[in-house]
């Protein structure tokens, strides 16, 4: 279930991190596990929630280790969460950095790539 | 007229007769006998002597007479035999015969001779004088000598032939050549009086002699494999099919100087080997050991050459039985394996079972690869070696290159481990697709091994194609059917439509059941449940057409009843899907009203919001355009409540050989309302997870719709993070119903879903099963939401942050409230269309 979850591929920028479906806490490690067996901490890295249905404490929990990982290496971190969707919300109600928020993939590349 | 007076008289006279020239004198007549005449008194000594014993002897006449005795001129053995023998018969019966003595004669050698004595009284009766005559026996004791080495020559003849015919008939009832070497490293080497034997067989491949058996061990490696090229004294007996002699230690030297220093070592004075052959082929090397220089005989040499010529037609006799036997085996074998592969479906399982097959009992180990480009991929292995174990790492691959260019197995040499692998390459047709690698331990030891190894190469190869031909196969119907089942239920917040299908078996082919749920107008939905009679690719193509043309009738707006009589006729016209069952019904998403006809299939379940069920009987008639069925459709109907939930199923769930299927229904009943407040999503597998039978070997296909919401939300969750999903889907239905803003329904969603995580990352400790309990109602616009567990809380760990959830609930809702008791309930409120944002 979880490999259907998530899919990471390269872009000019960095890595980009598809996530799909309702990430809980049921799947929340597995998909860390995958993304990190996928990418490198020194390389940007874009998450894109776009087609994420739900996101718990546990899905924020993930973003938020990830961000620490990759910035920690320095490089950025971009979440993409439209807004008026539900990771967008949980991501706002649980006080995430609007720095590292983007509403679409284009939009979150580019950032990646200024910074 | 002759008068012939006392002869020791003498006397002159004159013998007549009118022969004149042969006037003889008695005298004459006695000096010059043709025998000896010889006078003895009783103690022996000599008185008269004739001529010819004197010539005879070599004496003169005063040499003898008075002065020697008789006994005197014989041999020790002959004055024994004189004294023992002679001189008591001729005392007892006065005179003796033809006995045979040896008389020296004066320079010392010996004259056998024939004795005839006679004893004569004088006047008064006493015995006075004996008389003897003396016969030559030279040439008749040559004679008797002869005759003595001809029968003792005849006698060794005759053992010579018994040991022959015992060896051959040893031999002949030897049937391996451990009998072989068993007969000629004992009676034979027995024969010859040899100490110690060895004998070495050409193995399969004809490349080296190997030691079958000996009566000492020797430590020698080269002496228990010898190449054939090697300069060893059985080699050479093996090339030359000669027999080769060895009569000491230095003449070994000469020409075998390793082989005289195990000799020297052994202590063995001389060393014979023998070929065993078949006219001009020869199948192995007997040796035969003194201990010490030994000059064999030409008899031996002849018996031994004679033994070698059975033994090697016996070897050759032994070698085409245990040939027979192990092209028998391996015929055996590969028949056994072409079917059991047949019975395995698709091509890695067949790789498996041929793996498995093939060790221990015919190799080490077993791989087998498919080309993939120019690479190869493993798609099954057993046994011990790593791949290209046993070969050198800088070469692992030229076998199995070549096999794969060729098309041809091929072998590669043994190891150190005396393993060799063999590169069999697999067709599909004409084409390589892959190799079947084995590790072969005595590979020069097997006959007929270059036929099995290609006939492996061709059984494998096709059982592989053929799998994978049925996993294509099976993909196709599988996509077919995929294709078939494939669309999102039908949206409508109204009603949640959930499906569950299982295919019967990894190895069955496709099933003949379906489901389907279509919107009819703005209001309504269709449901179907169907089974095709039969499997595979018809089956699902007939499914399909089914499926189509129900879903064409329907939009018509045709009634149950009305539905399925035009399914007869299309069934009819177009002969397919015949005795086919369908259970259809329409549901009224404003009214909950459900029509509904059953051709010949299970009736629907229906479970009321409090758990309360019933089969749903009425509507019902025979299969699809069946002979003998009910022909006249007729249809029911039924009220749903909102909250309530029916269940359309095909056999699969139910069935089984070893109970009443109205048991099983009532089972299904009993499961399904258990269920009730379960999240539908849950249901569906959860029913089959305990009810369907694996074994049976049927699809199982399930449809759901979960009609309205009840006014309260009530739901009953396993405690596993892996159910989070489910409820949350069941409770974003619910919510859906109810007029809120977009914010304030994710947020109930996020709350909701975090209270039931919590509590069943809190509320039970791991290992125990529970349940966590979710109630939400509205009342006056304010909403209530209440999570319960039956466990013990554990505090928030700081580590695991789940003190966020809490965090978070207090932050989405008005009040939340916390206690702990038997377990602990959470309840939250939240003042709902008021729009005012968290």
């Amino acid at each position: 279930m979880t490999v259907e979850q998530v899919s990471v591929g390269a872009a000019t920028n960095g890595y980009v991190a598809h996530l799909d479906g309702d990430v809980d806490l049921a799947v929340a490690d597995l998909i860390e596990e995958e993304i990190v067996r996928q990418t490198v901490p020194s390389t940007p890295l874009v998450v894109d929630l776009s087609t994420v249905s739900f996101l718990d404490s546990a899905g924020v929990r993930l973003l938020d280790r990830l961000v620490s990982r990759h910035e920690k290496a320095g490089a950025a971190v971009v979440i993409v969460a439209p807004e008026g969707g539900s990771p967008r919300f949980s991501l706002k109600i649980c006080g995430f950095r609007p720095d590292l928020l983007s509403d679409t993939l284009p939009a979150a590349l580019a950032a990646v790539g200024r910074r | 007229m002759v008068e012939v007076t006392d002869p020791d008289e003498p006397a002159e006279q004159v013998v007549g007769g009118g022969a004149g020239a042969l006037e003889e004198s008695a005298e004459e007549l006695y000096e010059s006998a043709p025998c000896g005449y010889l006078s003895t008194r009783m103690d022996g000594t000599i008185v008269r002597i004739n001529r010819t014993l004197l010539d005879w002897l070599g004496h003169d006449r005063d040499e003898l007479l008075d002065r020697r005795t008789f006994q005197s001129l014989l041999t020790v053995g002959g004055r024994i035999y004189y004294e023992t023998h002679f001189r008591p018969l001729l005392a007892m019966q006065g005179s003796v015969r033809e006995i045979a003595v040896e008389l020296r004669r004066r320079d010392g050698s010996r004259l056998p001779a024939l004795v005839n004595s006679v004893v004569r009284a004088d006047d008064s009766g006493t015995p006075s004088v004996i008389r003897t005559t003396v016969f030559e026996a030279t040439s008749r004791r040559t004679y008797e000598q002869e005759l003595l080495a001809a029968r003792r020559a005849a006698e060794r003849s005759e053992q010579r032939l018994t040991v022959l015919h015992r060896l051959v008939s040893q031999l002949a009832a030897a049937l391996t050549p451990a009998d072989i070497g068993g007969v000629l490293v004992g009676p034979a080497r027995q024969a010859v009086h040899s100490v110690a034997s060895m004998l070495w067989l050409l193995v399969a491949d004809g490349s080296t002699l190997v030691r079958v058996s000996a009566v000492s061990p020797a430590v020698e490696p080269l002496l228990l494999r010898t190449p054939l090229d090697a300069a060893m004294p059985h080699t050479e007996a093996f090339r030359r099919n000669e027999v080769v002699l060895l009569d000491s230690v230095e003449a070994a030297r000469r020409a075998y100087p390793l082989f005289a220093s195990m000799m020297a070592a052994a202590a063995r004075g001389a060393v014979l080997f023998v070929p065993l052959a078949v006219r001009e082929r020869v199948l192995g090397v007997v040796a035969f050991s003194f201990d010490r220089s030994h000059g064999v005989s030409d008899d031996d040499l002849e018996l031994l050459r004679t033994a070698g010529r059975q033994a090697g037609q016996a070897l050759e006799r032994a070698r085409l039985q245990a040939e027979t036997t192990e092209r028998r085996r391996q015929a055996e074998f590969l028949a056994a394996l072409s079917r059991d592969l047949e019975g395995a479906p698709g091509r890695r399982q067949r790789a498996e079972r041929l793996v498995a097959s093939l060790v221990p009992e015919i190799a080490r180990w077993a791989r087998v690869e498919l080309l993939a480009g120019h690479a190869l991929v493993p798609l099954a292995t057993t046994g011990a070696a790593e791949p290209g174990g046993s070969a050198a790492p800088d070469e692992p691959v030229a076998h199995i290159a070549a096999a794969l260019a060729h098309g041809i197995p091929r072998l590669a040499a043994a190891g150190a481990d005396g393993i060799a692998e063999a590169a069999l390459p697999l067709r599909a047709g004409r084409r390589v697709v892959g190799v079947l690698v084995l590790g072969l331990a005595g590979a020069g030891d097997t006959y007929g091994l270059a036929d099995f190894l290609a006939e492996l190469a061709e059984s494998a190869g096709l059982a592989l194609e053929n799998g994978r031909l049925y996993d294509q196969e099976r993909e196709n119907a599988h996509a077919l059917q995929r294709g078939l089942l494939a669309g999102e239920p039908p949206r409508d917040p109204r009603a949640t439509v959930t499906t569950f299908y299982r295919p019967a078996g990894e190895d069955l082919e496709v099933g003949g059941d379906w489901y389907d749920a279509f919107p009819v107008g703005p209001d309504k939905m269709a449901l179907v449940v169907g089974d095709v009679v039969g499997r595979g690719i018809r089956a699902a193509s007939v499914m399909g057409q089914l499926r189509s043309a129900i879903r064409a009738l329907a939009a018509t707006g045709l009634t149950p009843a009305v539905l399925l009589e035009r399914l007869d006729r299309f069934v009819d016209r177009f002969d397919a899907g015949r005795v086919s069952t369908v259970a259809y019904g329409e549901l009224d998403l404003s009214t909950g009203r459900l029509r509904y006809a059953c051709a010949g299939h299970l009736p629907p379940l229906l479970v009321e919001p409090d758990g309360s069920r019933r089969f749903l009987w009425g509507g019902r008639s025979g299969p699809l355009a069946a002979f003998a069925g009910v022909k006249n459709r007729t249809e029911d109907e039924v009220e749903m409540q909102p909250g309530s939930r029916l269940l359309l199923y095909t056999d699969g769930l139910i069935e089984r050989r070893d109970s009443e299927l109205r048991d099983e229904m009532d089972r299904l009943a009993d499961e399904v309302a258990r269920r009730h407040r379960a999240p539908l999503s849950d249901l569906l597998p959860d029913l089959v997870t305990s009810l369907a039978d694996r074994r049976h070997g049927d699809d199982v296909c399930l449809l759901c719709v979960s009609f309205g919401a009840t006014p309260r939300f009530a739901r009953e969750v396993d405690a596993d993070v892996a159910r989070l999903k489910g409820l949350r889907d069941d409770f974003r239905t619910w919510l859906n119903a109810i007029p809120m803003s977009d914010d304030e329904h994710t947020a109930l969603l996020l709350v909701c879903s975090e209270a039931v995580a919590n509590a069943i990352e809190h509320g039970y400790r791991s290992g125990k099963p529970g349940v966590v309990s979710v109630r939400a109602e509205l009342t006056d616009g304010m909403l209530e939401l209440t999570v319960r567990d039956h466990g013990s809380w554990r505090s928030p760990d700081p580590e695991s942050d789940r003190g966020r959830g809490l965090s978070l609930m207090r932050t989405l809702m008005d009040r939340v409230l916390v206690e702990h008791g038997a377990g602990t309930v959470v309840t939250m409120r939240r003042q709902i269309g008021s729009e005012t944002a968290a």
